[in-house]
């Protein structure tokens, strides 16, 4: 495994950075704070002995069933330790992890090796501290102490005149002053003498704590004897917290965290201005959480914080992971049976309770007041001067502490919806339509149909009317305007609306968001799916959100390019149970400066501007493991895996452990995936049936706030070759392929060749049959005919029709005489010689004259016999092509080539003349230069013919035969004698 | 009267020759054959003054029918009949006995006067066919051995391959073939196979 982590110098800059921001508020309720718990089923140890965060990232839990480590997702069991029990451990600043077995044997950690010493080396130890200069201090048995530098123990007791019968402890402040807890006392050594000194300070140490020492940001230092949590100084014992402690520790703000012995956790918010004498006039908060709350068990054996500043707890029964979030919970009853939440003018709230016959005004501070009424409310409001209004079944009246008053005639018993603001309450009844409330008096408003789904009353006499059909009206100063489709409304109900500083009106409804600017609307579906109940500005450009059952927090400006781009997926920071807000949310209103929300399980607020630092650090990223096909090999680099992989999957992990379900990765596998393969929150990467190779892997991760650790982590390895998969088996494949392919080229041309066979002999015997039925009888009927005509032509008397018929006669000796010249030519070969060469020559000797151009002939190679049908063809073509070459390129030059290769029949003839003209060489016109008929011999006999000609350069016209098909094989003289059979008589 | 008996393979043809006679009181066609043994027949039964002999017919050749024929009536006047004939074989038929050799495509205008001229004696043959004699007559003919080599070259036999048909060496057939070559003025072998055919050297 190589992990690429930050360097020191990034690590320690990324530290002082983050160092004020990542911290838990002390100012939040520790109730408020986000807390995880993992215990039970899902652990694979039953207690937590002790906790503690390499360099590295990794935080690393040590129980009684061994050593694990946990990435916020996955716990990991540390396997060469498996089995054993661990009490303690410590991460040092060198990286390493030092391992405190119940045994008190010693095992150090680091960069994967384990080195364990012996007891001859260092004797049985109860606890480890790291001095400033990386050296470890040991406690070792029977009040002995040890230094571990230069890679050895050396015994340090004696040196620093230490004589204790135990030695329970070790602890260095960040002075450097090592306190050393004895059987009965609380010792210091100060950096750089030689002994002890005693500050006094009683010690009645519990035989269990671990970690009784903690300092706190003012240099105070804490205590927890058994029973008491005091800072250590004359008079500390005024601040001392009565709660019998295992583990003190404080956090980066300051705040002492106790972790008890059997009565849960402990905060002790601001313990520096208590230590220092600086406490308030409210004294100490100290706050608990417990069992009840949700920690996994009330024997807390350790808490640390890790570089995120989330704050760990390990218990008798599990682990716990504290946060900072957002949500402010104010605790009331029945907190999910709240189906009214109205805003209070004190920044507080209303709240309706189920059927209840009372409202509950809660203020500020959480602060609750009942305001009774008869009966049961059906909507209600509380206008700006205080007044709340209520509809009840006994009709519409104003609420406060002392009871209701209803106002005069008419009496309004069937209200449906009611705002009120500005001295105005808007009113829909079901009998009387809308009216409106003022100074007392109820006027009706005509124009407002009664379908209203919601008032909102934007300035003294106007006020906007929505409508369940998805219309608007506006009234101002009893003029209406109603706005439909047309206007630019999207359709769907208008839930809620608010005007913004600037005055834009934003409506949010079932179809997204509207502003309604300069008397026009403008639309954008931000949260597709999602219906927008609620709707609140904050002082900035944010506006808030109920989008189905979420909080959301959007900027104005994401609406603006989503109204510009439909495309465009607006970003919405969303805030749920990760930010600390539990179920589902029901409601949400602004009040004052707090966006107040009622949830599923709880009544709370998010400050209007959430402080919620962002996580700064890129996460370390780590490969584990890689499973291969089922069985599970840790990650180290260059690892070769056996040949024959189905499944392959890589483990990794990144150590952000803040929202650790927020973490993305990427990945990529070098040789398989070309670009990087987002996967989520997947940590894990599969592939099937990886060929053998060298593999490079390569993994990058993101933290919550989307902060990436581009350097990532990276792992080669190979996969073995099965002996099918070696090279030498894939050239022998290859040889016995190429074999193979050979093979069925010369089937494919065998085939070729007997079927050009076929057709030969077919065309042939096809002649032979035409020659001889033409000679047979129709040369022999004509013959007779003419002597049956001349029989008539003896019979005439001289005259005209004799010279007529005696001239006819004539005639018909001729065509008898072509005729059986034709069936000779059939009959026999074009060619008065069997021999192409003899033949080209002949032919080149006829068309030469003495003007024409000079006439080669080349034979290269044996010559071959040919087929008679092939060697016609070439001579019909070698005609073709020297007659044009003769009369038509005006060559200086003409050559024939006759090449009779192992592997083919070639002829080329060539001439130097003037080349033929582009068209008739790409349309081949008809009727000139042949060309159409050569093409159609050349495909008939299985050849390839190429004509290339250049105006100016001559033309050369090549046709190229497969030697299987153009030689004749000794065996096929059938074809020959055929051919000539009968010759005699022809 | 001229008593004549035509042998030919083809009625047709035959039909054509007889009505050639009926405008001609001296001569008649007194029986016709279509091939060898029908011939010998008729000629026995009728003795007619002159046959008219097509050389290319089924079962017996002309020739083989000319010289049965003239074994038995050695004063046969036979006129061959060919549509066409190489030299070889003009002499081939004369030396079985013909009288007379015509070409098919001439019978028209020279039957009757090479009939008349045979029955008065004479030996007649048409000007082409003379003239393909006299082209080839100061030619070396080609020996019997020869010809059957050129025969078995035909048939697409190598030198070795006719050797062992012909009990000859291999060397004995490639002076053999030289020999051919030389006679017919030949350039190879298929060119002599051509010659040796259009002559009428051999039939394959």
């Amino acid at each position: 495994m190589r992990t690429v982590p930050f360097s020191v110098g990034q690590l320690l800059i990324a530290f002082l950075l983050a160092a004020p921001l990542m911290a838990l508020d002390p100012h939040t309720k520790i109730t408020d704070l986000v807390h995880t718990a993992w215990s039970g089923g899902e652990l694979p140890f039953s207690a937590v002995t002790d906790l503690a965060q390499t360099t590295d990232g990794n935080l690393w839990v040590s129980a009684d069933e061994g050593l694990f480590r946990f990435d916020g997702v996955r716990f990991v069991r540390f396997e060469p330790f498996s089995g054993t029990h661990l009490r303690y451990i410590l991460a040092t600043h060198d990286g390493s992890l030092w391992v405190v077995f119940s045994s008190g044997l010693v095992s150090r950690l680091s960069g994967g090796r384990i080195t364990r010493f012996s007891l001859q080396e260092l004797p049985q130890t109860n606890q480890l501290a790291e001095d400033r200069d990386g050296s470890i201090i040991a406690a070792t048995a029977h009040g002995g102490l040890a230094r571990f530098r230069h890679g050895h123990w050396h015994e340090a007791a004696s040196a620093l005149h230490h004589s204790a019968r135990l030695s329970r402890q070790v602890w260095f402040d960040r002075d450097g002053v090592l306190w050393l807890l004895t059987e009965d006392r609380l010792l210091k050594l100060l950096p750089g003498e030689d002994h002890f000194i005693d500050p006094g300070i009683p010690a009645r140490p519990s035989l269990l704590s671990r970690h009784p020492l903690a300092e706190s940001p003012d240099g105070a230092v804490w205590f927890a004897d058994s029973g008491l949590v005091r800072p250590v100084k004359p008079g500390g014992s005024e601040n001392e917290v009565k709660v019998g402690a295992n583990t003190v520790m404080v956090d980066r703000q300051g705040s002492l965290w106790v972790g008890s012995k059997d009565d849960g956790l402990w905060r002790f918010s601001g313990a520096g201005a208590i230590a220092s004498g600086l406490t308030g006039p409210t004294g100490p908060e100290l706050e608990q959480f417990t069992k009840r709350d949700g920690l996994s068990g009330n024997i807390v054996e350790c808490a640390i914080e890790d570089r995120e500043g989330n704050v760990w707890v390990g218990t008798d029964q599990g682990l716990d992971r504290f946060r900072n979030g957002v949500f402010h919970q104010v605790a009331i009853p029945d907190a999910d049976r709240i189906n009214g939440l109205y805003t209070s003018s004190d920044g507080g709230v209303i709240l309706a309770l189920g059927d209840r016959s009372y409202l509950e005004r809660v203020d500020p501070e959480g602060k609750i007041t009942l305001l009774r009424f008869a009966g049961s409310a059906i909507a209600n409001c509380e206008d700006s001067d205080g007044a709340v209004w209520v509809s009840t079944s006994a009709g519409f009246g104003r609420l406060t502490s002392t009871g209701i008053s209803y106002p005069p005639q008419p009496r309004l018993t069937a209200i449906t919806r009611m705002s009120c603001r500005f001295g105005d309450v808007w009113i829909t009844d079901e009998r009387q339509g809308v009216v409106r409330f003022s100074a007392g008096k109820v006027t009706s408003v005509p124009g407002l149909r009664s379908q209203v789904r919601r008032f909102f009353p934007e300035s003294p006499g106007r006020v906007w009317a929505t409508y369940t059909d998805g219309r608007i009206s506006i009234y101002d100063s009893g003029a209406i305007r109603e706005y439909g489709m047309k206007d630019g409304l999207p359709g769907g109900a208008i839930f809620d609306i608010v005007k913004a500083d600037g005055g834009d009106i934003w409506l949010a409804g079932e179809n997204g968001l509207l502003r309604f600017r300069n008397g026009r609307f403008q639309h954008a579906d931000v949260a597709p799916g999602l219906r927008l109940s609620n709707i609140e500005r904050d002082d900035s450009t944010f506006l808030w959100l109920r989008a189905g059952r979420v909080l959301m927090r959007m900027d104005t400006r994401e609406f603006d390019r989503t109204a510009a781009n439909p495309g465009y997926r607006p970003r919405l920071e969303s805030y749920g149970p990760q930010e600390g807000i539990p179920g589902d949310v029901r409601i949400m209103a602004r009040s004052g400066k707090r966006v107040w929300v009622s949830t599923s399980k709880s009544l709370g607020y998010v400050d209007l501007n959430p402080h919620i630092p962002k996580n700064p650090w890129p996460p370390p990223v780590q490969i584990e493991a890689l499973t291969v096909d089922g069985k599970t090999v840790n990650a180290s680099g260059g690892m070769a895996l056996p040949k024959l992989i189905h499944n392959l999957q890589i483990d990794y992990t990144a150590l952000s452990l803040s929202i650790p379900e927020r973490v993305r990765f990427r990945y990529k596998l070098e040789g398989v995936d070309k670009d990087w393969q987002e996967s989520g929150t997947r940590r894990q990467a599969y592939y099937n049936d990886p060929p053998p190779k060298k593999y490079r892997f390569l993994v990058k991760a993101c933290n919550n706030d989307g902060v990436w650790n581009e350097t990532g982590a990276m792992l080669d390895f190979s996969i073995d070759p099965a002996y099918y998969q070696t090279h030498w088996f894939e050239a022998a494949w290859g040889a016995v392929g190429l074999a193979v392919l050979w093979g069925l080229y010369r089937y494919r041309l065998y085939r070729l060749a007997q079927k050009f066979n076929v057709r030969f002999e077919e065309r042939v015997n096809e002649r032979a049959r035409i020659a001889r039925e033409l000679h047979d009888t129709l040369l022999q009927s004509f013959q007779a005919l003419m002597l049956r005509l001349q029989a008539v032509d003896d019979m005439l008397p001289e005259g005209k029709a004799k010279d007529r018929l005696e001239q006819t006669l004539q005639r018909g000796d001729q065509a008898i005489a072509d005729g059986r010249s034709a069936v000779y030519d059939l009959r026999s070969s074009a060619t008065t010689t069997n021999d192409l060469a003899v033949a080209v020559s002949g032919l080149g000797d006829e068309l030469a004259t003495e003007d024409s151009a000079a006439f080669r002939l080349v034979v290269e190679g044996i010559a071959r016999d040919l087929h008679a049908i092939i060697r016609d063809e070439l001579y019909g073509i070698s005609r073709e092509a020297l007659r044009n070459a003769f009369s038509h390129a005006r060559a200086r030059s003409i050559e024939t080539e006759i090449t009779y290769g192992e592997r083919e029949l070639q002829l080329r003839i060539r001439d130097d003349g003037e080349g033929i003209p582009l068209e008739i060489l790409e349309q081949g016109r008809s009727g000139h230069y042949g060309l159409p008929g050569m093409r159609e011999r050349a495909r008939q006999i299985g050849g390839q013919l190429d004509i290339r000609s250049q105006c100016g350069a001559g033309t050369e016209i090549k046709l190229t035969i497969a030697a299987t098909i153009a030689y004749r094989r000794s065996k096929g003289r059938r074809l020959f004698r055929l051919f000539q059979k009968r010759e005699d008589s022809v | 009267m001229i008593r004549v008996l035509s042998v030919d393979d083809h009625p047709i043809l035959r039909e054509g020759i007889a009505s050639l006679f009926e405008n001609h009181t001296d001569m008649e066609l007194v029986a016709e054959a279509s091939n060898g043994r029908e011939a010998l027949e008729q000629f026995r039964r009728h003795r007619p003054d002159i046959t008219l002999m097509d050389l290319q017919m089924p079962e017996m050749s002309g020739i083989d029918v000319m010289s049965a024929i003239r074994r038995e009536f050695p004063d046969a006047r036979i006129i061959v009949l060919t549509t066409h004939a190489g030299d070889v074989q003009i002499s081939r038929a004369m030396k079985a006995g013909a009288r007379g050799f015509l070409l098919k495509g001439l019978l028209r205008r020279e039957l009757l006067d090479t009939i008349r001229a045979v029955h008065a004696g004479q030996k007649r043959m048409s000007s082409e066919v003379a003239a393909e004699i006299a082209e080839h007559a100061t030619d070396e003919a080609l020996t019997p051995r020869e010809v059957d080599v050129l025969r078995l070259v035909g048939s697409g036999n190598t030198n070795r391959e006719i050797g062992t048909l012909l009990s000859l060496t291999e060397e004995t057939v490639k002076s053999h073939i030289r020999n051919i070559l030389a006679k017919l003025g030949a350039n190879d072998r298929t060119h002599a196979l051509a010659i040796g055919i259009k002559r009428g050297i051999i039939e394959l």
